[in-house]
């Protein structure tokens, strides 16, 4: 008998335990702050959930998003414009450097002549 | 009395290297533009999940080689001048720093398109795009040190230690994406490049075509530096001589 009562009571308090249990759950999911410790499982099915998706079949003709061929030619169209913008302020650097040397030049030269003369 | 660089230039006799290596690697570089061309859009095949837009890939990634090359060369030129105080030093250095700013651009440009159509988003902050685009602000900054009229001593100096400053974000630039989380791909890695071998050619050209105009770039840009320095001599020498701005 004594053996009855002790297991009617294990029974008892194991259904308690876990409906006390299931309760405290439901409370905490409702109340839960980001700082709360969680379960390494329950870490990953929140991953999972964040990245679910679904997906539909296209409707129609296939359409990209994204058009890959105006990003192909804008890409290699930028490079060949800085390249060529690069090499065109080069070249007229270039140009008027050697100007403005040859002038100054023949400047110092006149200058240096007139100099020996007097 | 002209200045001794003003002659040395001029002299029939004394043709620098790099005005001898200019003609040929021309002729290779504009060779091989064509040549690349043909082989990214004609030998390539169009990659699978991208579609054409992966094409993008084999201009960014020399560019971004040249770019590398080109701050190092900003870097090692402003070595040589700390230590020399040599005018050709810091021509190397600036025409490095403006070349690897060229560079730059192209890849800060190519980069957003390719992105655009693999991430979703022109630009994130990963990893790899910031130390980019905070290499790019450093050498900005370079530039912007030396465009402020004629550079003295100190200017050059300065502007020298900036670029050393800016040298080790080029291996943290490289490293990042192996050290650091992020979403820029890593094709190229130590076990051998992540490519179809159809795609193998026009990358290495890519490579090849994107060396020589970082050569020519900066030997065009640094001869450019020396003319200005030059310049800045035969004022002096005018000065010395008593011509004024007004009988110029």
């Amino acid at each position: 008998m004594t053996a009855t009562k002790t297991l009617s009571l294990t029974l008892l308090f194991a259904v308690w335990l876990s409906l006390t249990g299931s309760f405290v759950a439901q409370a905490q999911e409702g109340t839960r702050s980001p700082a709360t410790p969680q379960s390494p499982q329950s870490d990953a099915d929140e991953v999972a959930d964040s990245r679910a998706t679904g997906f539909r079949a296209v409707d129609g003709a296939q359409v990209e998003d994204v058009p890959g061929g105006m990003m192909l030619v804008g890409a290699y169209g930028a490079i060949a414009l800085l390249l060529l913008l690069f090499l065109l302020r080069q070249h007229s650097q270039l140009g008027d450097l050697g100007a403005r040397i040859d002038a100054l030049r023949s400047e110092i030269e006149r200058q240096r002549a007139k100099d020996e003369q007097t | 009395m002209l200045p001794a660089d003003v002659n040395a230039t001029d002299s029939p006799q004394h043709v620098p290297f790099s005005q001898r290596l200019w003609l040929p690697l021309w002729l290779v570089t504009v060779v091989l533009i064509p040549v690349s061309l043909y082989a990214i859009f004609v030998h390539a095949p169009v990659e699978a999940r991208m579609g054409i837009a992966q094409k993008i890939f084999y201009f960014h990634v020399p560019a971004a080689y040249a770019m590398y090359l080109g701050f190092a060369t900003a870097a090692l030129g402003g070595v040589g001048y700390l230590l020399r105080r040599s005018v050709r030093f810091d021509a190397l250095s600036v025409a490095g720093a403006e070349v690897g700013m060229l560079f730059a651009a192209m890849v800060l440009t190519s980069g957003p398109l390719w992105a655009r159509k693999a991430w979703g988003v022109y630009w994130t902050w990963d990893p790899r795009l910031t130390t980019v685009m905070l290499a790019a602000m450093v050498f900005s900054a370079y530039l912007a040190l030396r465009s402020f009229g004629d550079a003295g001593d100190a200017e050059k100096r300065f502007a020298s230690g900036l670029s050393l400053l800016a040298l080790p974000l080029l291996p943290i630039i490289h490293y990042s994406v192996q050290r650091w989380r992020g979403v820029h791909p890593t094709v190229i890695t130590g076990r051998g490049a992540g490519l179809h071998p159809d795609m193998r050619p026009a990358l290495v050209l890519g490579f090849v075509l994107f060396t020589g105009l970082l050569v020519l770039l900066v030997l065009t840009r640094a001869r450019l530096e020396r003319l200005r320095e030059e310049l800045r001599e035969l004022h002096v020498e005018a000065a010395r001589l008593g011509l004024t701005e007004d009988d110029r």
